[in-house]
């Protein structure tokens, strides 16, 4: 026996007088104690006081608390059964906490959404023809507008209509299109913050007048150049232009859903229009077919709807297509009073002042009177036979 | 104690039938107070109930039981002291011939078989319990799980919170103090019986 601590004897000692060593250390503990009469000693003390306190004895329990303990057993493993177990317990305690959390604040996002929504919708409206006003006037300069020469009347080529259901949808896209463009400048506007590529953009002259919109709805949803089969109206006595032409719907699907109708059309009768500027220049009168009175079509429809920036620049678009004569002066008539709608006083005494001028006396020409002595009486040019005479703006 | 945590009420009686006295024993020698023993024991066997869901299989039952019984055991004895109630010792004030008090030994009953035997035990008994009573705390819990519970040293370590060869060191003393204080008393281990213990 080599004990590893001075205690170690004793430590085996008492492993063996309670029985705790393994039979081979049991053998080998009687061995040295057979040796060893300290080690005997120390192992008939501890006996003696085991012996002696063995006397206690093991007292019994008390049955008192019995019976209310087992029923205490019972009613707690009846709770346990129809309580979830722990893991349940914890996972619930996780989640549900978390989970809260979530659709208080889902709930509180889609009521300030809704909100958002239900309160600016007609403010949103009001800015966007509050604010369109001062942006078209600072980009599209009315007099440039209306000192454009009148377009060369296309010979033998006549408007497509188009039917009443798709040109509404194309206004809404190109109106839609506007509303996503102008909401963004005016979080800009409402901080008092304008952009500076935004003013450089207002103060810069667009190229192509009256295009606004259409570059725009161009520049929103890129669509790609449009066919010439497309574009070009058909005549009668070509086969196979006609075979070419699609059906207005068929040249959306065409383009692909990502294209809509109204973009569509605007860049249309753009191309069209600058199709038709290099015929004029190169091969002379050409199949271009003008587009006037499709736009004076689609002018009257936003009028209906209420549109009137987009009654405005579709009745520009027409009269730099080349609207002449009474076309001319009828849509000079309804620009003007589409401006005085939109309170963009000079544009619509301008337009009012080219109809009085060109025709005075067509039914235009006095609706125009009657628009300016309405709105400006004192820029109304003297009636023929009366004396008093205002002066018209310069043309 | 699986069966009973499965939602087996007869297995938790079982599981009282087979411990109660050996855990009443040692809260009994722990207090050595009967009514705040028969309190303890009760409240021992509740704290199993209610938190039967936390039992690990991983350790043994017994010492589970035990380890509540003990730490119920030190908070009692800690109220105790507080209250500056009367201990074991209390009521023999005197010499150790005097009039005492009705101690633990006292008011246990006699478990002897024949007379003789009876009128040895109450003579010893209150002594032994005295014995008893004076050790240290530590010391004579280790020496109640052992002697009277019958748990394993190593058990015991887990039960009282400290190591194994704390528990032996803690043993060797209590055991060396009780052979010293049974001197005192004029007990002597020899006559105390046939050599028999009780748990071991």
């Amino acid at each position: 026996m080599k004990p590893q601590n001075p205690h170690a004897h004793e430590d085996r000692l008492l492993d063996f007088a309670y029985g705790e060593l393994s039979p081979q250390d049991t053998r080998a503990v009687q061995s040295h104690l057979e040796g060893c009469p300290k080690c005997s000693e120390a192992l008939a003390s501890i006996r003696g006081v085991r012996s002696a306190f063995s006397q206690l004895g093991m007292e019994p329990a008390p049955e008192a608390g019995l019976e209310s303990l087992l029923a205490y057993a019972q009613q707690s493993v009846r709770h346990n059964a129809q309580a979830p177990s722990p893991k349940q317990s914890l996972w619930r305690r996780l989640t549900v906490p978390v989970m809260g959390i979530a659709a208080v604040s889902v709930f509180g996002l889609v009521t300030l959404r809704v909100n958002e929504r239900v309160n600016l919708q007609p403010e949103f409206s009001a800015q966007l023809q509050k604010t369109a006003a001062p942006v078209a006037e600072t980009a599209l300069p009315p007099s440039a507008e209306l000192a454009l020469p009148s377009a060369p009347p296309a010979a033998g080529a006549a408007a497509e209509p188009q039917p009443s259901r798709a040109r509404r949808e194309q206004d809404w896209d190109v109106l839609e299109s506007k509303k996503k463009m102008e909401k963004g400048n005016w979080a800009k506007v409402s901080r008092g913050s304008l952009p500076a590529a935004k003013a450089k953009e207002a103060q810069v002259p667009r190229e192509d007048e009256g295009e606004s919109l259409a570059m725009a709805a161009d520049d929103a949803f890129a669509p790609p150049p449009p066919a010439p089969a497309a574009t070009a109206e058909p005549m009668p006595a070509q086969p196979e232009a006609a075979a070419a032409k699609p059906a207005p719907y068929e040249r959306d699907e065409a383009y692909g859903a990502a294209a809509p109708s109204g973009a569509l059309r605007l860049s249309e009768s753009r191309s069209r229009r600058s199709k038709g500027k290099d015929m004029e220049i190169g091969a002379g009168p050409s199949k271009q077919a003008p587009s006037e009175t499709e736009r004076s079509q689609q002018a009257t429809v936003a009028r209906q709807d209420g549109k009137r920036v987009l009654e405005a620049s579709l009745l520009r678009e027409a009269l730099a297509d080349g609207a002449t004569g009474e076309e001319r002066w009828s849509l000079l008539a309804r620009l003007c009073d589409a401006e005085f709608a939109l309170g963009r006083r000079e544009a619509a005494i301008e337009a009012c002042s080219l109809v009085l001028k060109e025709a005075p006396g067509s039914p235009a020409g006095l609706q125009a009177r009657r628009r300016l002595a309405q709105e400006a009486p004192s820029v109304l040019p003297a009636q023929p036979g009366t004396g008093s005479a205002a002066p018209a703006p310069a043309p | 104690m699986l069966a009973f945590q499965a939602g087996d009420a007869r297995a938790f009686e079982a599981l009282v039938r087979r411990h109660r006295m050996p855990v009443f024993n040692f809260i009994l020698r722990f207090t050595g107070h009967p009514s705040r023993a028969e309190d303890v024991l009760q409240e021992t066997w509740l704290k199993v109930v209610r938190n039967a869901r936390d039992y690990q299989p991983r350790a043994k039952f017994t010492t589970w039981l035990y380890t509540i019984a003990r730490n119920l055991c030190v908070d009692s004895a800690r109220k105790e002291s507080y209250r500056q109630a009367s201990s074991l010792e209390a009521p023999a004030g005197g010499t150790p011939g005097a009039e005492e008090g009705r101690s633990l030994a006292e008011s246990l009953p006699d478990t002897g078989v024949g007379p003789e035997r009876g009128a040895y035990n109450a003579r010893i008994r209150p002594l032994l319990s005295r014995a008893l009573a004076s050790l240290p705390e530590e010391q004579r819990e280790v020496f109640v799980l052992r002697e009277y519970s019958g748990i394993p040293f190593k058990d015991i370590a887990e039960v009282t919170g400290v190591s194994e060869n704390t528990v032996k060191s803690r043993m060797r003393y209590a055991l060396e103090g009780l052979r010293r204080r049974l001197t005192e008393l004029g007990v002597d281990g020899d006559l105390a019986g046939d050599g028999k213990t009780v748990a071991g």
